[in-house]
């Protein structure tokens, strides 16, 4: 550290602080959803589970939840399937159509969200009434998509091609390469991609605000409006709700790693 | 089937490999002009070149994964010229690097082969413990590649390539990565398995050392084609070019025309090697080995000696390297001095910086190399 | 001869390989082309028809002479320019420190920038209404504190868009800023030192250079995120029309003016390719599209 030209203990102060600070506001969030009134305070005079009772009750953020929960798996499992053969195609592809299809695919990334937003409502109202739910799905998998597809050409890109180039030359088929050396080489990359794109699909809220009517409302839907009319702890219920499972998704996330390294250093695995 | 007799069983299926004429080219520039060689079976073959010479071309298009432009490749007698590389191919390959599959354990990687190729279960385990036994890996069967060191690692690439019984174990520089003691140790070994099981084997590799130790024959590569193909001993006694006899262990090429059965470098007179039909006014350069040659004490002032087998000459360095003495001597009307490799023992005087030396051969120790236009 | 069954079987398989190429451009292709690109035409063609559906660029005279596109573009860009300076300002000096962190020092660094750029955008603007309210914790500390003018009004105004979007955004500058400073090498800081700089001259002609890549990446992202940004302009902002991609959200659900909005939409679009433009001259495409990496 002596040597570092660039450090002081001013500067070490302060990215803790700064670190402290993006944290707080979201911690501060813990104790106002256990508040016992409409109004929130950070330090609730009473602690209750008022407001877990009224939100695990109530079919509205039920309704919401289970809304997010459709639309968000079929986006992340779009996003991740066509994001994957997106990944494949640019990262074995040796043509100038390469350079094309990075830039299309990344497209709903550089396009401001408003836009994607517009043209899926455009496309739901090519579309029966009663497939708005799935134009939800493809909207938040368009947004997922460059994130999704990024990942996994980064993985892909990983695989060293000798690997692959032993795996043929051993008898492998098409098939049984990718399924016995391919897909459990890149799985971490999938995984994170899956992951993000669900992260991405499940935040997502122009889409729905535009596509959204009676008895078709997102979890993002609901909590845009409650903080638009109601503003009471119920909010702060469902974020930790929601913070709760991102917790969980990097924990989960950190604990594969951590076993995906074990296994590969572990004399005995089994 | 019993699992003695396993090793036997695989002399039966290697098989012959002929390239002929083959020539690929990458974005305008030639990697392979014409390449041809002759593997039989059950052969140890090394392809032997400076970097770039187009050995991993070679073998690549051997495994299938380079499709030549032209010529033709055939195996058993059977063209696979454009056969994609795989199950029809038939070859175990052992790559450079090894590309050991990081997630599988050594014993999932040696059953890869016969996984893909759908054997029962009950024969893959069998043949996996066979082929780990040979190799000496069964103790390590559930470690990751990545906690093996760099000869274990190399052993279960040769594993996983021998377990299928290929009918070509084809190898790339598989020693490039290992340190020299162990290189040895394993060059050694390998050479024993191989002949223990008959396998047909095609390897890379840019170590002369190697090449001689290992191999029936050696092909000696250079920008694309084989400059010569033979035993080690007769590329290293009986190089047909310069490049050859540079390439393959120390050399003193003293080059000159023939005249009245003597060549005549600069002056000096050398014998020819009994038995020599060389018409006067041909160019040719006498090869002289470093170790054929036998240096003495000499008087000083003299200059030649009449049976064209000696030279005279001033110490210009001499070192101890190991087995042998090595000097070099500054003969006058030669370019270069002589490189001599004179083992350490009480029947040579040891010569000092300085002092005159006399050197001495059997002529019949000299290989004669005809000069082409383009040698200078 | 005996490479007549050969030479098919081998172009065969040769062949296939390429066929799945060309076969996921397809599927690639045709999603996007369905789900995203005609629409996406749809919209300039919308943006182009008048209300009997001819075409026309009357959308565009109107957005032009009305008085209410040029202050909100103005605002909106203004916006985004602040949020990306306060962004660099606030996440520089913080980054060259916490670029340099190993073990677990390091991984509480990323825990503590991923968390809150995972969770949703939702959540973390809905904690700073709570917070930035005239009865929240920040003002009430400030009170309790007798801070002279407290309490402040960081709500539903300018301000508190301004706060709230560096909260939303500052992770993606960090990420980008600490991945480009990991990568310059330290040694190259201790040879310039060897020589004699002095430290600030260190900085300034090695590692502010080096960073720079970084903190390009970074600002591109944030400026045109915050460009089209609606979430916390909406929650957060005062009343009225304040940023661009409000204006079309409101011409979308409550005055269903789709060819207004259509417009709107172009003129962003427009703005935002010209900014990937100079971004891409300036840095390279290829630098663009993998900012982390
Ligand atoms: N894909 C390629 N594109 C263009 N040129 C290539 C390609 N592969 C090989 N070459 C060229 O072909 C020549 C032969 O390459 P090759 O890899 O066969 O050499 P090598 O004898 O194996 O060398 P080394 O000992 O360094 O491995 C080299 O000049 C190399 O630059
Ligand atoms: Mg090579």
């Amino acid at each position: 550290m002596s040597t570092k030209p660039i450090s002081s203990p001013w500067l070490a102060g302060y990215a803790w602080v700064l670190l402290a600070l993006l944290l707080i506001p979201l911690i501060a969030l813990v104790p106002i959803s256990f508040g016992d009134s409409a109004t929130m305070s950070a330090l609730p005079d009473k602690l209750s589970l008022r407001w877990y009772r009224e939100v695990l009750g109530g079919q509205e953020w039920r309704n919401a939840f289970s809304w997010s929960l459709l639309t968000t798996s079929v986006a992340t499992l779009l996003a991740t399937s066509v994001g994957y053969l997106a990944a494949y195609a640019i990262v074995h592809s040796r043509t100038r159509f390469k350079a094309i299809l990075e830039i299309l695919m990344l497209m709903p990334m550089m396009v401001p969200t408003v836009i994607v937003a517009f043209s899926t409502y455009i496309l739901a109202t090519w579309m029966p009434a009663n497939a708005t739910w799935l134009m939800i799905a493809i909207g938040q998998a368009l947004l997922a998509l460059p994130v999704a597809t990024l990942i996994m050409a980064a993985s892909l890109r990983g695989i060293d091609p000798t690997i692959l180039r032993a795996a043929v030359s051993l008898g492998g088929q098409r098939a049984q390469v990718f399924r016995m050396v391919t897909l459990p080489i890149a799985m971490h990359g999938i995984l994170s991609a899956a992951a993000l794109s669900f992260l991405i699909a499940f935040d997502e809220l122009l889409i729905a605000v535009f596509l959204t009517k009676p008895g078709l409302e997102t979890l993002p839907v609901r909590i845009y409006d409650s903080v638009t009319y109601e503003l009471t702890p119920a909010i702060a219920v469902v974020s930790v709700f929601l913070m709760g499972l991102i917790s969980l998704a990097m924990i989960a996330g950190a604990l594969i790693r951590r076993f995906v390294a074990a296994a590969a250093s572990n004399p005995a695995s089994r | 089937m019993t699992m003695t007799s396993e090793a036997a069983t695989r002399v039966s299926n290697s098989a012959s490999v002929h390239l002929e004429a083959i020539s690929k080219s990458i974005g305008g520039t030639r990697i392979l002009a014409g390449v041809d060689l002759d593997v039989n079976a059950g052969e140890f073959v090394t392809l032997l070149g400076p970097s770039g010479s187009g050995k991993t071309s070679t073998l690549m298009a051997i495994a299938g994964f380079v499709t030549p432009d032209s010529g033709r490749i055939t195996v058993r007698g059977r063209d696979v010229t454009v056969l994609p590389p795989g199950r029809e191919r038939d070859m175990g390959i052992v790559f450079q690097n090894y590309a050991l599959f990081p997630h599988m354990t050594v014993a999932e990687n040696v059953a890869y082969p016969l996984k893909v190729r759908r054997l029962p279960r009950r024969e893959i385990e069998t043949r996996v413990a066979d082929v780990l036994k040979l190799v000496q890996l069964d103790a390590l069967a559930d470690r990751k590649p990545a906690r093996l060191s760099g000869g274990q690692q190399q052993r279960v690439a040769l594993a996983r390539a021998l377990v299928f019984e290929p009918s070509v174990l084809l190898m790339d520089e598989p020693m490039g990565a290992l340190d020299v003691r162990l290189k040895e140790e394993l060059q050694l070994e390998l050479r024993r398995l191989q002949k223990e099981i008959g396998a047909t084997v095609i390897y890379v590799t840019h170590d002369q050392n190697e090449a001689m130790l290992m191999s029936d024959r050696v092909a000696l590569m250079r920008d694309g084609q084989i400059e010569q193909y033979g035993p080690g001993q007769e590329l290293y006694r009986h190089p047909r070019s310069l490049f050859a006899a540079r390439f393959l262990g120390d050399s003193n090429l003293l080059k000159g025309m023939v005249r009245d059965g003597w060549l005549d470098v600069g002056g000096l007179r050398i014998a020819l090697p009994t038995g020599t039909l060389a018409a006067t006014g041909e160019r040719q350069a006498a090869l002289l080995r470093p170790e054929t040659l036998t240096v003495r004490e000499g008087a000083t002032g003299a200059l030649m000696s009449e049976d064209g087998a000696c030279l005279y000459g001033t110490v210009r360095d001499a070192a101890f390297v190991g087995q042998a003495m090595r000097y070099e001597i500054d003969v006058p009307g030669l370019p270069e001095p002589l490189l001599v490799h004179q083992v350490a023992c009480a029947a040579h005087a040891q010569l000092a910086i300085g002092m005159p030396a006399q050197i001495t051969w059997d002529r019949d120790d000299i290989h004669l190399i005809a000069l082409g236009d383009q040698d200078e | 001869m005996s490479s007549a069954s050969a030479i098919p079987a081998g172009l065969r398989a040769r062949r296939s390989v390429a066929d799945l190429q060309w076969l996921s451009v397809a599927v690639i292709l045709l999603f996007l082309g369905a789900t995203f690109l005609a629409p996406l035409f749809e919209v300039l063609a919308l943006s182009l028809t008048d209300a009997d559906g001819t075409f026309s660029l009357a959308q565009f005279r109107e957005l032009a002479d009305s008085s209410s596109l040029r202050p909100v573009l103005l605002q909106t860009t203004i916006t985004a320019l602040e949020v990306t300076l306060a962004c660099i300002v606030i996440g520089y000096p913080a980054a060259i420190y916490l670029s340099r962190l190993e073990g677990w020092k390091a991984s509480l660094t990323s825990v503590a920038i991923l968390f809150p750029f995972l969770t949703s955008s939702l959540v973390r603007t809905f904690v700073f209404i709570v917070l930035l309210g005239r009865n929240g914790v920040l003002n009430n500390a400030l009170v309790w504190l007798g801070v002279p003018g407290a309490p402040f009004k960081l709500l539903f105004n300018q301000t508190g868009v301004v706060i709230g979007m560096t909260y939303v955004l500052l992770p993606y500058m960090l990420l980008s800023l600490i991945g480009t400073m990991r990568k310059i090498d330290g040694t190259l800081l201790d040879a310039a030192r060897s020589m004699g700089a002095s430290r600030a001259r260190v900085f300034w002609t090695v590692y502010l250079p080096l960073s720079l890549p970084g903190v390009a990446a970074g600002a591109i992202i944030t400026t045109i995120l915050g460009f089209g940004y609606f979430v916390t302009p909406a929650l957060m902002g005062g009343p009225g029309e304040k940023m661009i991609a409000q204006m079309v959200e409101q011409r979308i659900v409550t005055l269903y003016d789709l060819p207004g909005a259509a417009a709107i939409s172009v003129v962003m679009l427009t703005i935002v390719l010209m900014a990937y433009a100079a971004a891409a001259r300036w840095l390279g495409l290829s630098r663009l599209m993998r900012p982390q990496g």
